[in-house]
């Protein structure tokens, strides 16, 4: 119990810590930042110009908007992007079209629904958390729902015959809401791009995620440990993951560098996932 | 007075009556024009009798005169990056990326093909911005893809950037080819996009 204590403590300060740096990190990695970049060149309307020597008095303006992002784990997170492309290519994806092979669509789909349903309390807790009260009743619905009509969560009647969508939402996404900046880019082990204040994030969500094992909590679900919560996480993603094998090949197809390619994917998915 | 009044009045109706409906004309025209695009992108999808190098070159053909492909190309590459260009370097820059735009636009295209796809209102953001939201009706879920227009010089709405499923096309690339840029000569990033080294896609 200590242990989980210092571990809460040690989240705690790092998050103070990232308030403080937020708006020195956020300078540069900040993807509707870098639209109105775009578009504050579009309003310049230096396309006729572009070829001219641009003048001075522009150049301030567009300063920021290319200077060297703030990447201090670049090495490692290159190095990590090229060892998740090469496992998602070489082992998983091979495994998924294996998977799809023997299971119907509908089995995956199912799948899919039932950790998704078992993770409201992850999705209520956020909704709540940044006052989004319609949302986290819509949510409280879909629960209902879903874990009786729709058979524990295995089929999702609630979207497809009563219309009440999802409202995803975790606690890198209530930090980004209240204006927290996603600090610097981290790429994770086979979960893929994230960051610093989604990573930390994941560790608050976990405490009321029925799929993360806590010590000394009720309603630990399957996993008797640490370990099997990673197990069934991996098990989740693989199983989402097998649908999407072509998406992410279409992607990175005509990539001339998946690093940079990847690393823009997921911050401007994140910062629409929190303007939503 | 009243008669000053009266004028002003007639003003104003004048600019309503020839200033609204222009635009209102305007955003209909594009969304008209786009539907019958992609009216003419499903037709050829769907002709047997064409080859698929056929319908590509179609395809392209009617993506023709809807973008501005050279703005893109030079969006993407961002002012300052842009600078450390020759103007041959540019020319080149500029014809490769086209390529790459065009055969990208071709290869997407395809994937419409059994798909049911609408085609949203035009909405004005700004007096010279109109967002276009073209939507592809899959079996769980929509896919959105969002057109944005800008109006040049001569009043011609044409597109400078596309964002698939909330993901803009010109971002992605900025981002990989200011990377590029960050460590390698304007040479090198030219010769990497005459050589694409592309990544195997199994079936």
């Amino acid at each position: 119990m200590n242990r989980q204590k210092a571990l809460m403590r040690l989240i705690f300060s790092l998050f103070i810590m990232l308030l403080f740096t937020n708006s020195l990190l956020l300078a540069s990695s900040n993807s509707s930042a870098m639209n109105s970049a775009i578009e504050a060149e579009l309003d310049a309307g230096f396309e006729d110009s572009f070829d001219d020597e641009i003048a001075d008095e522009f150049s301030d303006e567009f300063a920021n908007e290319q200077q060297k992002e703030f990447d201090p784990l670049s090495g490692y997170n290159r190095m990590m992007t090229n060892f998740n492309d090469g496992l998602y290519r070489h082992v998983v994806f091979p495994l998924g079209r294996g998977y799809r092979k023997i299971t119907p669509k509908q089995f995956r789909e199912s799948v899919g629904n039932f950790f998704l349903n078992l993770e409201y309390p992850v999705r209520l807790v956020n909704n709540l958390l940044q006052l989004k009260f319609q949302n986290s009743l819509e949510e409280t619905e879909r629960f209902v729902v879903n874990s009786t009509i729709g058979l524990a969560g295995l089929f999702d009647p609630a979207s497809s015959w009563l219309g009440i969508k999802e409202h995803d939402e975790d606690f890198g996404q209530t930090l980004g809401h209240y204006g927290v900046g996603g600090g610097f880019y981290l790429v994770l082990p086979f979960f893929g791009p994230s960051n610093l204040r989604d990573t930390l994030s994941l560790v608050v969500d976990w405490q009321v995620d029925p799929f993360f094992y806590q010590e000394g909590r009720s309603y630990n679900l399957l996993p008797i440990n640490f370990w099997q919560s990673i197990g069934l996480k991996s098990f989740q993603y693989f199983n989402q993951y097998s649908d999407n094998i072509e998406a992410y090949e279409n992607l990175t197809k005509d990539a001339i560098d998946i690093y940079p390619l990847l690393k823009s994917v997921y911050e401007q998915n994140r910062q629409k996932e929190i303007e939503e | 007075m009243i008669q000053g009044f009266r004028k002003n009045i007639v003003i104003l109706f004048a600019v309503m009556f020839l200033v609204l409906p222009l635009a209102a004309n305007d955003l209909e025209d594009l969304r008209t024009t786009m539907e019958s695009k992609v009216e003419e992108i499903l037709k050829t999808l769907k002709d047997p009798k064409l080859l698929q190098c056929e319908q590509d070159m179609k395809i392209s053909k009617l993506a023709d005169g809807m973008f501005d492909y050279e703005l893109m190309a030079k969006l993407s590459i961002g002012k300052r990056n842009w600078r450390k260009f020759s103007a041959s370097q540019r020319k080149e820059f500029i014809d490769l990326f086209v390529i790459r735009m065009k055969e990208s636009y071709t290869q997407k295209a395809h994937l419409l093909s059994d798909e049911k796809v609408t085609v949203g209102d035009a909405v004005q953001v700004k007096p010279n911005r109109v967002y276009l939201t073209v939507l592809i009706h899959g079996s769980k879920n929509n896919t959105d893809i969002k057109y944005k227009y800008y109006k040049d010089r001569s009043g011609k709405w044409l597109i400078y950037d596309v964002e698939i499923a909330k993901i803009s096309i010109l971002q992605t690339y900025r981002a990989q080819f200011a990377e590029v840029l960050s460590s390698k000569s304007v040479e090198e990033l030219l010769h990497e996009l005459k050589n694409p080294k592309t990544k195997k896609i199994s079936s």
